[in-house]
């Protein structure tokens, strides 16, 4: 579903954002990239939606190759992935429900499906009271949740996590990473990059750790961190 | 569904930003009268030189002694010409009492003239005035022919001043247009600007760039056609209250304000046309180096 060979990111002054990185994410998987600030975490994140190109390598998303996809056929990509990051990206002047929509109708799907599929997803989320909401009335729980529900109201086949739970504390991160893992169960590939420790290790699942750019451990079933 | 979607979020714009679009519309409104005045001033001078036109004609002044036979030939060379209408052959005799009936109050002009003393000519009715010089050239030192002599300095010279003005006039509508691209440009900048977050999050999720630029693009498009139609309203009335009056209020000017309604209405049809260009041109300026991503 995700795979990466040999891939290299250099930004402008020989910053090395990545190094020869190789991946290779099957369908359904639920894989952690962890790792300090600056290790290349959301680099990688934005080469899997073609925000950014690869210096050097070759990168598979959804069976198709990035490097030779023409630009206008991006839009198309990032429709089979859904995208979730730390600070929401919530649109304040449009409400919950709207919020929601937003991502079907740009896309250009009929109203008949936002009307159905938005109440759908959003009772999923756990948000079905809250359609009229605005968010700034939202606890940030729940705008990740309405988040959430943009980036998968379109049943994408990837969804990218970028620090989901950065913003949020403990408790309500437990509720969003219960909300991902159900997501996850539907058969969506999940990968999310985080420095939560105390997530990655009471999940358990596919850890990749990078560090300066680098892959220095990719284990299954693994904790943050072992020995630190 | 679309489509609306598109006005919905076109007219959205425009209100967000209704001091820059108020400026775009009457820039373009401005710079378009300006060439609705061009193509008016075009339809005067076009109407002024046919007023002319219509009285020029080449004389060919023939000479005393010139033969029957030269001047048949002359005749007959002319009237073969594509661009001589008719040609009329004035006596000796017949040019006397022409001067006589032009000069009848001043009997001392021709009274020491006898009738003989005006020489015979060819005249010549062309079917464009433009070939007049052609035409003068031609005949100058044919057998038989003195001289030559045609009205065209008046018309060389209406036409030079018409040019002048319509360069003039026209490079200053170009320059208020280029202008009113720019602030088109610019309305739909800030309209992106307002938006930069929407339009992210568009991309995030998979609208196609040219999904995000239609309303941008209606937004410039509609700019510069209120624009146009303003200007072609006010070109229109002007036809309407004034020009079509202004026969009556001033005979003495002949029908030089009288347009057909083709005329009118080919002007109207440029303004648009112009402004919507305007309009694209404005919006393609601003979206370029836009949606990179």
């Amino acid at each position: 579903m995700i795979k990466t060979v040999n891939v290299s990111k250099e930004y402008s002054k020989g910053v090395h954002a990545l190094s020869d990185v190789s991946i290779d994410i099957a369908k359904g998987e639920f894989v952690f990239v962890v790792g300090p600030s600056g290790s290349g975490k959301s680099t990688l994140i934005k080469l899997l939606t073609k925000e950014e190109e690869p210096t050097a390598g070759e990168i598979y998303v959804a069976g198709k190759n990035l490097n030779n996809l023409p630009r206008w056929r991006v839009p198309y990509l990032r429709r089979n992935v859904g995208c979730v990051f730390q600070d929401f990206k919530l649109l304040p002047n449009k409400t919950v429900f709207e919020n929601v929509a937003f991502g079907l109708e740009v896309i250009g799907r009929p109203r008949s499906v936002v009307q159905r599929q938005v109440p759908q997803i959003l009772e999923l989320v756990g948000l079905g009271e809250k359609l009229d909401r605005f968010p700034d009335e939202l606890s940030g729980g729940e705008q990740q949740r309405v988040s959430i529900a943009r980036a998968f109201v379109n049943r994408p086949l990837i969804l990218l996590a970028d620090e989901p739970t950065g913003n949020l504390d403990p408790a309500t991160s437990v509720g969003i990473m219960r909300l991902l893992d159900r997501i996850n169960r539907t058969g969506t590939t999940v990968l999310m990059a985080t420095h939560d420790h105390a997530i990655v290790d009471s999940m358990r699942r596919r850890v990749i750790e990078l560090e300066d750019g680098m892959i220095v451990r990719d284990q299954s079933r693994g904790i943050y961190g072992v020995g630190t | 569904m679309r489509i609306v979607y598109f006005l919905r979020e076109t007219v959205t714009n425009l209100r967000r930003n209704l001091l820059m679009t108020i400026a775009a519309v009457s820039t373009v409104a401005i710079s378009l009268l300006l060439l609705g005045g061009v193509q008016i001033l075009g339809l005067v001078v076009h109407n002024v030189t046919l007023n002319w036109e219509a009285k020029v004609e080449v004389s060919a002044f023939l000479r005393n002694d010139a033969t029957q036979g030269e001047i048949q030939d002359l005749e007959s060379r002319l009237s073969h010409m594509p661009q001589v209408q008719h040609v009329t052959y004035v006596s000796q005799r017949q040019a006397f009492e022409e001067f006589k009936q032009q000069n009848r109050d001043h009997p001392e002009f021709w009274q020491a003239l006898g009738p003989n003393s005006l020489p015979a000519s060819l005249r010549i009715k062309l079917t464009d005035a433009r070939y007049a010089p052609e035409i003068a050239l031609a005949l100058q030192g044919a057998p038989g022919v003195q001289t030559v002599k045609y009205g065209g300095d008046i018309i060389k010279r209406l036409l030079q001043v018409n040019q002048v003005l319509r360069t003039v006039t026209l490079a200053m509508s170009v320059i208020l247009l280029v202008a009113a691209a720019g602030l088109i440009a610019n309305t739909i900048r800030l309209a992106i600007y307002a938006r930069r977050e929407e339009i992210g999050i568009m991309k995030l999720v998979g609208a196609t760039n040219w999904f995000i630029r239609v309303p941008f693009m209606l937004e410039g498009l509609f700019a510069a056609l209120v624009g146009a139609l303003v200007s072609g309203g006010l070109v229109y009335a002007a036809n309407e209250l004034v020009f079509s009056h202004l026969g009556n209020a001033l005979p003495f000017l002949g029908p030089v304000f009288d347009f057909s309604t083709g005329d009118i209405v080919s002007v109207l049809v440029l303004l648009v046309a112009v402004g919507v260009l305007v309009g694209l041109l404005g919006s393609s300026l601003a979206l370029r180096r836009f949606l990179e991503v």
